[in-house]
């Protein structure tokens, strides 16, 4: 049946392109929903599978369990390989048709058809979930991962997607553009829309991952430099440069084919990341099973976009005139942005593939990890976040006022910065309030000018507070948490006096049975004589892999947080590992301000 | 009884989180229940308290296990730990030529 609707769906697209379909279906947006539609459909056959547990097919065996909530094998749907790449593909359609309400021009969605149905040749080609499997009544399933099991994955890979597929908008934006030549300022407007509603589900997806992996994986970290994370921020990075740019492209009619490669690249970007963890090549937590046929298929994919992307750079570059600008303008500093994250990407993608070209050229393995990025980041982000202070206040075409503040805001800022040093003695915490100081005296500042105060104001004022407001809360939850391993013996006291004055004990462990697993878990409390707080880790055992999963209990102090997990549980003694992480709930919502910043500047177009 | 806590239990999970656990996919040892993490993290443990530094562990780890244990790439590896550098160098030299070209005019 899924079968048959991917060749349907493929034939229509066939007959759409020889115009064949113009004889049946008069009007062309008609047919284009059509095409659309049917493509959506292979996907929602595919859940309807994992929901009603059809074990003819040998994707929902190997992903789910007779016994899994409906909630979790609807979810094994998106769990698996060939699942994640079905959903791409009824992203892309999705997408398609809501875009398709906007904008007829039918060849622009010629070509975002036939993305899809290279994906879907994909699909057909080498991840086919549709095998089938003679039926069998002992067969019962595998299940779905157990460390998937966990209502954010159920959300954060179909918010991701959702953010990388949106990307699909404006590159084919951008390449109808410089096909027609055709660089009117309605075209960049719809570009900036949809850039940024792929931005809101692109932060809001790797931030949910973040949070999952906090708060499922159970070592108290938020970020782990692994490679898919890495892939997920190379287009995040290029997408927040290429909305500025395009602010930049509409008001002052400059950087234009500058935002319209960035416009291509990005969307390459989010392909190259989803090739990098399919095909296996880069070792990470989030791997699946590797087919070296799958890693070909998407570098044709890639080659393919990316030779596209060059000969229309090499059609259209006499079309442009050169750059010219003010030093001290917005543009210039729009264009200082871009430079540092551009780069930023490029440190990040030199990051994550050095593994593969030291392994492949020089012969060693080498690992990359927090110590490079960190390093690479504090060089670049610190000057830019330092612009990020003054940059919105300057006025476009040529800034004549002088800020005669400037030199106060650095001093106050610089002894802000030194304060501190002096009271918590750290060095990458000093250094973190000195460059977020300015941005922090100037909007507050900023409410004593005349700049209008319009929902976009808000909207990026909220946006660059809320990046100064992340930078403090995780550099300081970095650079003072701390981590104690709690043995409790049998037979001697349960309680355990901590770092912190405070004491742990252990009230009690108990053993209860689920619908799929078995949950044992201790009763922690942390106490400070008066004030008693209760942490209950766990560890589930799942059927029917026998998995076990360390699951995590967390209790908050304002913006703090204890976060305990089991390291041992045996007969005669339990351990238990306890991290307190200082601010790492202002971390969160900072992550939420940001996303709210830009649901802001979405909705206020509408 | 008590917990297990000892001077600098901060710095070695902070080294801990820059070993790669070599059976498992991408994890650090600090975040890795597998014999192998948990054995090299008892041996990274007398070691340090036998009084090594964390950097000489980190030399004979490498030593013993290849420069994939360490998430820290060696500093010999000019094109990685280079790039950034470049990038800032090029970045600043671009200001420096914007800035002098509007001298000009």
């Amino acid at each position: 049946m899924g079968n048959g609707i991917v060749y349907v769906s493929l034939i229509l697209t066939v007959l759409f392109y020889v115009k064949l379909l113009k004889k049946l279906i008069r009007s062309e947006v008609l047919s284009l929903r059509i095409i659309y539609f049917i493509n959506l459909l292979p996907f929602i056959l595919l859940i309807y599978a994992f929901s009603i547990s059809d074990f003819t097919l040998l994707n929902v065996i190997e992903n789910s369990y007779i016994d899994d909530p409906l909630f979790y094998k609807v979810t094994s749907a998106w769990g698996s390989h060939e699942g994640s790449i079905l959903l791409w593909v009824f992203l892309i359609n999705l997408f398609g048709i809501f875009f398709l309400n906007k904008n007829h021009t039918v060849e622009i969605h010629k070509n975002i058809i036939f993305i899809s149905t290279l994906f879907l040749l994909y699909v057909m080609i080498s991840s086919n979930p549709f095998t089938y499997i003679e039926p069998n009544e002992e067969i019962l399933g595998l299940g779905l991962n157990p460390i998937l099991q966990h209502f954010l994955f159920v959300i954060h890979p179909p918010t991701l997607f959702l953010g990388y597929i949106g990307l699909v908008i404006p590159f084919v934006l951008s390449a109808h553009m410089l096909i027609k030549q055709d660089f009117s300022e309605k075209l960049f407007k719809e570009m900036l829309i949809w850039s940024k509603i792929s931005w809101f589900f692109l932060t809001a997806g790797i931030v949910l991952g973040s949070y999952w992996a906090y708060s499922e994986l159970g070592w108290g970290g938020w970020w782990f430099w692994d490679p898919v994370e890495n892939i997920s921020l190379i287009p995040w990075l290029l997408n927040t440069a290429l909305i500025h740019s395009l602010k930049v492209s509409i008001k002052s009619n400059q950087l234009k084919l500058w935002s319209l490669n960035l416009g291509l690249y990005c969307f390459i970007a989010s392909v190259f990341g989803t090739f990098l963890v399919r095909s296996n090549l880069i070792v990470s937590v989030h791997s699946f099973a590797t087919d070296p046929l799958r890693g070909l298929f998407l570098i044709i994919i890639i080659g393919y976009l990316l030779a596209m992307t060059v000969r229309l750079n090499i059609k259209s570059i006499s079309n442009f005139n050169e750059d010219s600008f003010n030093l001290f303008s917005k543009e210039s500093f729009l264009l200082l942005n871009n430079i540092f994250f551009i780069c930023s990407a490029l440190v990040v993608f030199i990051g994550t593939v050095y593994p593969l070209f030291s392994e492949m050229i020089l012969e060693t393995s080498v690992s990359v990890g927090a110590p490079y990025y960190n390093f690479a980041f504090n060089l670049l982000l610190a000057p830019l976040i330092l612009f990020m202070a003054f940059a919105p206040q300057i006025s476009w075409g040529k800034h004549e006022k002088k800020d005669k503040y400037l030199p106060y805001i650095l001093v106050l800022s610089l002894v802000i910065s030194l304060v501190s040093f002096y009271l918590f003695e750290n060095f990458y915490f000093a250094l973190s309030v000195f460059i977020t100081g300015p941005l922090f005296i100037k909007s507050i500042l900023v409410f004593n000018t005349n700049v209008k105060k319009n929902l976009n104001f808000y909207s990026q004022w909220l946006a660059h507070l809320s990046i100064g407001v992340f930078i403090i809360a995780a550099v300081y939850t970095e650079q003072f948490d701390y981590e104690e391993n709690l043995l409790f013996e049998k037979n001697s006291s349960n309680e355990i006096a901590l770092q912190n004055d405070k004491i742990a004990l252990i009230k009690n462990i108990k053993d209860e049975s689920f619908q799929n697993y078995q949950k044992i878990s201790v009763d922690l409390l942390i106490s400070n004589g008066q004030q008693n707080r209760q942490l209950s880790p766990s560890k589930n055992i799942y059927q029917p892999s026998g998995q076990v999963t360390n699951e995590v209990n967390t209790t908050n102090i304002l913006f703090g947080q204890y976060y305990a997990t089991i390291s041992t549980i045996e007969s005669d003694q339990v351990g238990i590992n306890l991290v307190y992480k200082p601010f790492i709930n202002l971390l969160w919502l900072s992550s939420i301000m940001l996303i709210f910043s830009i649901f802001l500047s979405i909705v206020k177009r509408k | 009884m008590s917990a297990i806590s000892f001077a600098g239990v901060n710095e070695l999970s902070d080294y801990y989180k820059t070993i790669r656990c070599l059976v498992c996919e991408g994890q650090s040892i600090q975040e890795s229940d597998t014999e192998f993490a948990i054995n090299l993290k008892e041996q990274i443990q007398k070691k340090y308290n036998s009084g090594m530094t964390v950097n000489e562990i980190d030399l004979e780890l490498v030593k013993i296990y290849g420069e994939e244990i360490s998430f820290n790439p060696q500093k010999n590896h000019y094109l990685l730990w280079g790039t950034p550098l470049i990038i800032l160098f090029i970045i600043f030299i671009f200001i420096r030529n914007k800035i002098k070209f509007f001298k000009k005019i």
